[in-house]
């Protein structure tokens, strides 16, 4: 099956794209449309998926893909065991800051049906951030799109002097020492 | 067959009860002392009132059409349920009900809310070929001729709907006791089918003599259950006489198109998955169609298969079969199955064990060890 | 409606005492008050109809025979749901409890329907005393199940706050104490008497009954709970050591009630905006509501005064007038906390302490530790089950915020911290979205007490700086004034406490100097680090800046003003974007900082050299190259126009002449001075435009010599202050004489 590699094709000009990775397309979609309703300078495309591998015969059509963000649901166990069966399909380099969990669902922690610590894990040995939020509730959406928003940018590389890379160890850095 | 018949439009109701008395005509005046209501009819029209919506019991009051109208006006039906109750009870026995009338009022109550119930689906056989006409009253003294000559005591009471359908309640007792008002059975019979829709009394013993006179009454041959149960009657009938939307070829290209000019799709927003999901998509519907699927709350399935082990390890590999049971339950049960494939939580398509409960009209089943080749063919009882 | 003014009643009852079911009935109808009241509302014919259901069943309950079944009584039946039905939608008035719990505990009836009973025992106002007291003699003399007797606790429990008296309750204080034999009884008795405690309680046979428990039973955190408080009333008599926090005490004993409780209470308040007016005149509101409400009312311990009175005289004859204590909610003005600072006692309900002033004045000043564990343990519990930051409910989350800047004005109050919130803020920081309550959290994080570096870095600064990095500039800039105030507190704190050493009360922790100096010193060096990012990742935007400046503001003068011996100066990421910035705002208040940490590390070299004895803490010859590199990169930038050439900064902007002519910039050597700095360009042309009106040529060039001073002047008159005090203080005139444009300049 294919890997997916963040420098296997050319980046197009002033824009940029996110691939959301979410068993749960409701909420995927909610996100997707919040975060192309922020104001920006560039072009955003956004791939939604259920899981990875992305289907093959997409491949030709699929432009670079700038920053990966793997949805994990507090309260699905299915939700953090499709994303650790998925994270199988990248491409190790896409973890040098390319690479984003984002657990929803955090406004229900008392119906948590997954070990907060299993998330501090992933995060951990993939070393990439891990953001919190609620999406079911709107301002928390459009700051999370925005929050979002801002990675995908140093992602695409529409930040001068700040690489994917420097930023993810920016977001470590705390926790490695 | 008179009297209070005519003020409603729905249906028309035949009530006889165990004694022959014809039916009180309506007293307008009140107060007439010379036939005092039984106390446990009062009581039964009580509790009957009690477990109406309050905003409904007008309608269904005036659906039963034993009070009149100028009577309705004088309930005050925004006061508390219980005190409605009673004031209808007054009218009542201003009117001199009887055990008739109030099983009346209980069938117009399950009518409009079949759902309370449990409803089993029998299905009825013929030997020969020959088509009677159904004749309505016949059918009707036949079944009473059956039950009363076997129990005495029994409440039978018929009301007729448009859908061709007989309603029919039966409260039973025994030759040395009253009927028990408030453990009834209720048959539904459409006159041109084979199907008998029947809600048991707790009272199960009784099951044998009614399917009995069902048969006799409906010159058939032979009648046995289905295998198919549920609370929503209506599901059933769409299931037995196959009224669900089912997949016809010519319904593929319509949602397709739908699908492109939706609002929703962003041309910003790519979906990955696309190909999988319409796949999973053409699948689904060509297994439940595009229409709502019939209501089921559950459907079970036992297994009495040998268990299959490695043969080095001889644990359990005996030729004694393996009992287990699975229930599946759902306020809505096939649209529960029919989501399962589009939100990802179970590959397309199902197994045909979930997915032929429309067409083989039942939702219990008894999986054995297979004889043939087929894998998961399963034989009835 | 009539009934929903609930408030009104009890008070009535009070005051004549009644209880008796049938006296309240007739009082009911009598009532002249209510009378009036009746005319409102059209709908008072279906609420008498409920009402006279009630009271139906309720007299149905008082007169009610031994064993009758449920399934076999339609009245019985009638009256439980009756009962049920109106505790849920309004709660049940004062006088009913008294019947429904008689009737519950007597054992009379099954226990489904005790149970029922119990479930459905809702207060609408509140629920008077006699009626519990009665009910543990019930308790006593165990007609009931074992089963009911733990709901009754856990009822108890629950609605403890809405007891109207506590007095009689506390008699009962041993009766409670003798249930903890029971095992299953044992965890809700010690939660029930951790409300109760009072320290005239705490006795050493008591102790060592509870000793003798923990023995048997192991370390139990209910046992724990309960010795820790004896502990802290009477450390003298408990010697054993217990383990220092535990984050719960009780299991959640609030079970079926607390939720309706909750809908009671809201749909009462929605009510009470018409309702209220008509009592607020004739007497003190008693309506109890729940905790932090937003009209928090103090609960009463001894509420009336006839009650009083009658105490009074009895503690007299008892001699026992010297326990006798102030009723807090008589307490109005300051002059009366002072009269009675010797006898007031708290309320009960900790919680209410955060709204009144006069009792946070008392708490401050009579800084005994277990009125602070009370306060601790109720915001504790609050927080932790009130959390409710994402909840869709809107009210919800509007009161959890109310909440939230309740704590936080509580604490600017007393100037400290509260650990329980401390202890919020560190589980929840990490699953923060920066978004629920953001001005709240932000705001309550400035209050954190110092601790240990490790702990303040993993809680407080890891999910800090994640949140900052991705968040919006508007996020940053609040993330920087709140721990400006952080710093503020902290240092605020250290000067309060400088003054004060020998006060005993001190905290433990971090008190030497050199703890405080290093947690300090770390937090400057975090936001140092996330002030540099920031500026990277926004572009140095002015608005940011400040935020960032500003917080300098308070580190250059660290020495000065608040005695401690640390001095730290910016990194290069902020002093260049601030020293190179296009507005002359952070310009302006750059010049001001340095001047600030120029007269700090004078009056420290002075200090040190004046006092013979060799100081704890000197600053680092490093702080002083790292200024000194600095200002020579300012005057060169704004004075010597040689920022290019005589800048000694590692991360600076020296750059040499080859490379600078590449840039093809003409005249690059004159690029940065007060003249051409691109901050300061506009008051430039605007002084050309003054001083030679009939020029057009914006011929910078002419300011030198006489005019520079005159620029100067022009320049301070323009309210650069800044700019004034550093150039006054930083610039040695008399060396600019040697400069190409000094020659004319007056030293």
């Amino acid at each position: 099956m294919a890997v997916l590699r963040p420098f296997d094709k050319l980046p197009a000009l002033n824009s940029a794209v996110l691939l959301l990775v979410s068993s749960d397309e409701g909420l995927q979609q909610k996100l997707a449309e919040a975060i192309l309703r922020e104001k920006k300078n560039f072009k955003i495309n956004i791939h939604l998926a259920t899981s990875l591998p992305l289907p093959s015969e997409r491949d030709h059509l699929r432009p670079r893909i700038d920053m990966i963000v793997f949805m994990i649901d507090i309260k699905s166990k299915y939700s953090l065991k499709n994303v650790e069966a998925s994270l199988a399909y990248v491409d190790a380099s896409f973890f040098l800051g390319k690479v984003c969990f984002l657990v929803t669902g955090v406004g229900r922690v008392n119906c948590c049906s997954i070990e907060m610590n299993a998330i501090w894990k992933l995060g951990e040995i993939y070393s990439s951030p891990v953001l919190f939020c609620e999406l079911e509730m709107e301002g928390i959406r459009v700051a999370t799109a925005q929050r979002l928003l801002r990675m995908l940018q140093i992602c695409a590389g529409h930040i001068p002097g700040v690489s994917a890379l420097s930023f993810g160890s920016l977001m470590r850095s705390s926790a490695n020492d | 067959m008179r009297g209070f018949l005519d003020t409603h439009r729905t249906g028309q109701a035949v009530a006889l009860g165990e004694d022959q008395r014809p039916v009180p005509l309506r007293k307008h005046a009140p107060g007439l002392g010379d036939f005092i209501m039984d106390e446990t009819v009062a009581e039964y029209i009580r509790r009957t009132v009690l477990k109406i919506p309050r905003d409904e019991i007008k309608t269904m009051l005036q659906k039963w059409g034993f009070l009149s109208e100028a009577q309705l006006q004088t309930i005050n039906f925004h006061q508390l349920k219980d005190n409605i109750s009673q004031d209808v009870v007054q009218l009542c026995e201003e009117n001199s009900a009887d055990i008739k009338q109030a099983a009346v009022l209980d069938i117009i109550y399950n009518y409009i809310y079949p759902n309370k119930r449990v409803w089993s689906v029998y299905q009825m056989n013929k030997t020969g070929e020959e088509t009677d006409f159904f004749d309505l009253t016949d059918f009707k003294k036949k079944i009473k001729r059956r039950l009363r000559s076997a129990l005495k005591n029994v409440t039978i009471t018929f009301r007729e709907y448009e859908d061709n359908a007989v309603w029919i309640r039966i409260a039973w007792g025994t030759p040395y006791t009253k009927p028990n008002q408030y453990k009834t059975s209720y048959v539904v019979y459409h006159s041109q089918t084979p199907y008998v829709f029947i809600s048991a009394s707790v009272l199960k013993s009784n099951l044998p003599l009614l399917c009995q006179a069902l048969v006799v009454a409906s010159n058939y041959h032979d009648i046995r259950e289905m295998e198919l149960r549920s609370h929503s009657l209506n599901s059933l009938k769409d299931i037995v006489f196959k009224r669900y939307s089912q997949n016809f070829q010519t319904y593929y290209p319509k949602p397709l198109r739908e699908r492109d000019v939706a609002p929703e799709t962003d041309l910003r927003i790519i979906q990955e998955n696309k190909n999988e999901k319409e796949r999973i998509e053409r699948v689904n519907r060509e297994i439940f169609g595009d229409g709502p699927q019939p209501k089921l709350e559950f459907a079970q399935y036992k297994l009495e298969t040998m268990f299959k082990s490695d043969p080095k390890m001889d644990v359990l590999d005996k030729k004694e079969p393996f009992r287990c049971l699975v229930k599946f339950s759902s306020p809505h049960l096939l649209e529960s199955l029919k989501s399962l494939a589009p939100a990802g939580m179970a590959d397309a398509p199902l197994s045909p064990l979930l997915t032929c409960i429309p067409q083989k009209a039942r939702n219990y089943f008894k999986i054995r060890e297979k004889k043939g080749l087929f894998p998961g063919s399963f034989v009835s009882p | 409606m009539q009934r929903r003014q609930t408030p009104k009643q009890p008070l009535q009852v009070h005051r004549k005492k009644q209880t008796d079911l049938s006296a309240w009935r007739k009082g009911g109808r009598i009532d002249p008050e209510k009378s009036v009241q009746n005319h409102q509302s059209p709908n008072n014919q279906k609420n008498d109809s409920k009402q006279d259901s009630l009271e139906q069943a309720l007299s149905y309950f008082e007169k009610v025979q031994d064993r009758v079944s449920l399934k076999k009584n339609n009245v019985l039946q009638k009256h439980l749901t009756t009962v049920e039905s109106i505790a849920l939608q309004r709660g049940l008035p004062p006088e009913g409890f008294d019947v429904l719990l008689n009737v519950a505990l007597s054992g009379k009836l099954s226990d489904t329907v005790n149970t029922r009973l119990l479930k459905s025992l809702i207060p609408a106002s509140v629920i008077p005393e006699t009626s519990v007291v009665s009910s543990v003699s019930w308790l006593c003399v165990s007609k009931c199940s074992s089963n009911i007797q733990l709901l009754f606790l856990r009822w108890l429990i629950t609605v403890f706050d809405f007891i109207d008296h506590k007095e009689r309750l506390h008699a009962l204080y041993g009766f409670f104490f003798s249930f903890l034999q029971d095992e299953k009884m044992c965890p809700y008795v010690c939660h029930l008497l951790y409300l109760l405690t009072r320290k005239e309680n705490v006795k050493p046979f008591r102790i060592r009954r509870l000793l003798d428990l923990q023995a048997k039973m192991g370390m139990q955190s209910h046992l724990q709970a309960l010795l820790s408080l004896y502990k802290l009333f009477c450390p003298e008599l408990v010697t054993i050591t217990l383990p220092g926090k535990t984050k719960t005490y009780f299991k959640d004993s609030e079970g079926p009630w607390k939720a309706t409780i909750n809908t009671v209470r809201q749909r009462k308040q929605e009510n009470s905006l018409v309702s209220q007016p008509l009592f607020l005149g004739t007497a003190q509101p008693q309506s109890r509501k729940r905790k932090w409400n937003t009209q928090l009312i103090i609960p009463a311990s001894s509420t009336n005064k006839n009650n009083l009175e009658e105490d009074r005289e009895k503690q007299r004859v008892d001699f026992y007038g010297t326990n006798e204590s102030f009723p807090v909610e008589q307490l109005q003005t300051f002059s009366q906390l002072l009269q009675n600072i010797h006898h007031l006692e708290f309320p009960s309900q900790m919680g209410s302490v955060l709204t009144n002033p006069l009792l946070l004045h008392y708490m401050n000043c009579i800084k005994d530790e277990s009125i602070y564990l009370r306060l601790y343990y109720w915001m504790g519990q609050t927080l932790q089950e009130e959390c409710t930051w994402y909840v869709a409910d809107n009210k919800q989350y509007e009161e959890f915020k109310d909440f939230l800047e309740t704590v936080y004005k509580a604490e600017c109050f007393l100037q400290e911290g509260f650990s329980s919130c401390e202890e919020f803020l560190y589980k929840s920081l990490p699953l923060w979205d920066g978004f629920c309550c953001r001005s709240q959290i932000l705001r309550l994080v400035s209050w954190i007490p110092l601790s240990s570096f490790s702990e303040m870095k993993s809680h407080l600064y890891d999910p800090l700086a994640q949140l900052f990095f991705t968040s919006s500039l508007y996020f940053k800039c609040s993330v920087l004034e709140s721990l400006k105030e952080l710093l503020q507190n902290w240092l605020n704190w250290h000067i309060i406490h400088l003054d004060s050493e020998s006060d005993s009360q001190a905290h433990s922790l971090n008190t030497t100097l050199s703890g405080l100096v290093n947690v300090v010193a770390e937090l400057i060096d975090f936001v140092g680090w996330i002030s540099t990012v920031a500026l990277r990742l926004e572009n140095n935007p002015t608005f940011l800046l400040y935020f960032i400046l500003d917080f300098y503001e308070t580190v250059c003068d660290m020495y000065l003003r608040y005695n401690l011996p640390l001095l730290i100066m910016p990194p290069a990421g902020v002093f260049y974007p601030a020293l190179l910035s296009m507005d002359s705002v952070s310009l302006n208040q750059l010049c001001y900082i340095m001047y600030r940490y120029r007269t700090n590390l004078v009056a420290a070299k002075e200090n040190e050299l004046s006092k013979k004895k060799i100081l704890q803490f000197k600053f680092s010859s490093q702080t002083y190259q790292e200024y000194n590199q600095y200002i020579i990169a300012m005057v060169g930038c704004l004075w010597t126009s040689s920022a290019f050439q005589k800048d000694i900064h590692p991360q600076g902007l020296c750059m040499d002449d080859e490379l600078l002519k590449k840039t093809t910039v003409q005249e690059f050597k004159t690029s940065f001075n007060i003249v051409y700095h691109p901050a300061m360009m506009g008051y430039a042309v605007l002084f050309l435009q003054q001083a030679w009106p009939d020029d057009t040529t914006f011929n910078f060039s002419l300011i030198k010599g006489k005019k520079w001073n005159w620029y100067l002047e022009y320049l301070y008159a323009q309210g650069l202050k800044g700019l004034k005090v550093f150039i006054e203080s930083s610039i040695n005139r008399v060396s600019q004489a040697s400069h190409s444009k000094a020659g004319n300049m007056q030293a």
